[in-house]
């Protein structure tokens, strides 16, 4: 996640409130990662995926002169990609916080992509099967995960995004860790993790 | 090796950059235990594959597309489904009010009274209040401000319901 400063978030705000088409293309390619790394990792099937994407943007444009700079902008538009995946879910009846380790067997259902690079050697057989295995975790978990590691978001605004108090994400991520491991140690020899 | 083993907390929180100094036995520990090393190593491998990039990728044109979806919003505000229906009934009022306005519709309601009405129906004075009505629409003038008012209330209110249906309830603003 790159590191932002309000300065900056104001201005490039007041420039697309002033209509500068730039202005928003930019904010796009800013938080594009972001808002990926959340609708890839809680979205299941692939071809609603870049649509929900555009959604979040769609929504940040048509929302963002009512930002009041109360939170950092990247904790305002993860928010929002947040509950746009939660309610397109919900509309889908995809459980929500289910852990689908039992239920989820192929990996087409598995919500990401989990792409393999060419030739497949044991480590990238690892981590494909930790794609495989975040996939199968409940959809707190996922987001979790995503946006403490992939995006290096603190737990306080990883709270903030999802409505959750600072200590529950923090002891949610522990448990999300302690059961990924568990769940490829079951897999493979101790000495290959 | 002195103490006890380390808590998979305290190994995910030592990683996490969140162990205290008052820990240092802990640390003491962890530099000697081969065990809880076993642990930090297989929890490292966990943390550096979580950081990954799972290589998820939009289309590349997907920030043109947007703006540009923006710039026909722009260019069209009013070309919702609905914004249509609402101008289509801001319409009929608009060509009602002006039919009444100028054109007298006293025969012409007279005419189909006839057809459709019984004629013991028509000897009372059940049409009468009708007669009037028509009478006292036709040439007032305030028949047109009121089609327009009702034309601008139509449209603002619509404006207002598909502001409200796909913006303001359903999405964040602000914490």
């Amino acid at each position: 996640m790159q590191s932002e400063s309000t300065t900056e978030s104001r201005r490039l705000i007041e420039r697309i409130n002033g209509d500068d088409q730039k202005a928003f293309r930019s904010l796009i390619e800013s938080y594009q990662r972001l808002v990926v790394h959340i609708v890839f990792r809680l979205v299941p099937n692939a071809a609603d995926r870049e649509d929900l994407c555009q959604d979040v943007f769609l929504k940040v444009y048509q929302n963002l002169n009512s930002f009041r700079h109360e939170s950092k902008l990247s904790t305002w538009i993860a928010k929002i990609a947040y509950n746009t995946c939660i309610n397109h879910l919900q509309k889908k009846k995809v459980p929500l916080f289910d852990d689908r380790s039992s239920d989820v067997q192929s990996l087409e259902e598995i919500p990401g992509d989990p792409m393999l690079p060419d030739g497949l050697t044991e480590k990238s057989d690892i981590a494909h099967r930790l794609q495989l295995e975040i996939g199968r975790m409940s959809l707190q978990y996922r987001t979790i995960l995503t946006l403490y590691h992939l995006d290096e978001i603190s737990y306080a605004e990883i709270g903030k995004i999802m409505n959750l108090p600072e200590g529950t994400v923090k002891s949610h991520l522990f448990r999300a860790r302690k059961q990924l491991r568990n769940r490829l140690m079951s897999k493979y020899r101790k000495e290959e993790l | 090796m002195k103490g006890r083993h380390l808590t998979e907390e305290e190994i995910q929180d030592f990683l996490d950059g969140n162990f205290s100094d008052e820990k240092t036995n802990l640390k003491h520990h962890l530099e000697t235990c081969r065990i809880c090393q076993n642990t930090l190593k297989q929890y490292q491998s966990l943390y550096a594959g979580l950081e990954i990039d799972p290589g998820y990728t939009l289309s590349k044109a997907f920030a043109k597309s947007i703006v540009s979806k923006l710039s026909l919003e722009h260019a069209s505000p009013f070309s919702s489904p609905s914004a249509e229906i609402a101008f289509i009934i801001a319409g009929i009022f608009l060509a009602l009010g002006a039919t009444l306005f100028f054109v007298d519709l006293r025969p012409l309601a007279e005419t189909v009274s006839r057809i459709a009405l019984p004629k013991a129906a028509l000897s009372t004075s059940i049409l009468q209040p009708i007669r009037n009505l028509l009478a006292g629409l036709n040439g007032s003038l305030y028949l047109l401000p009121f089609a327009g008012l009702a034309l601008l209330s139509v449209a603002a209110l619509d404006r207002f319901i598909h502001k409200l249906k796909h913006h303001k309830l359903f999405y964040p603003t602000e914490f």
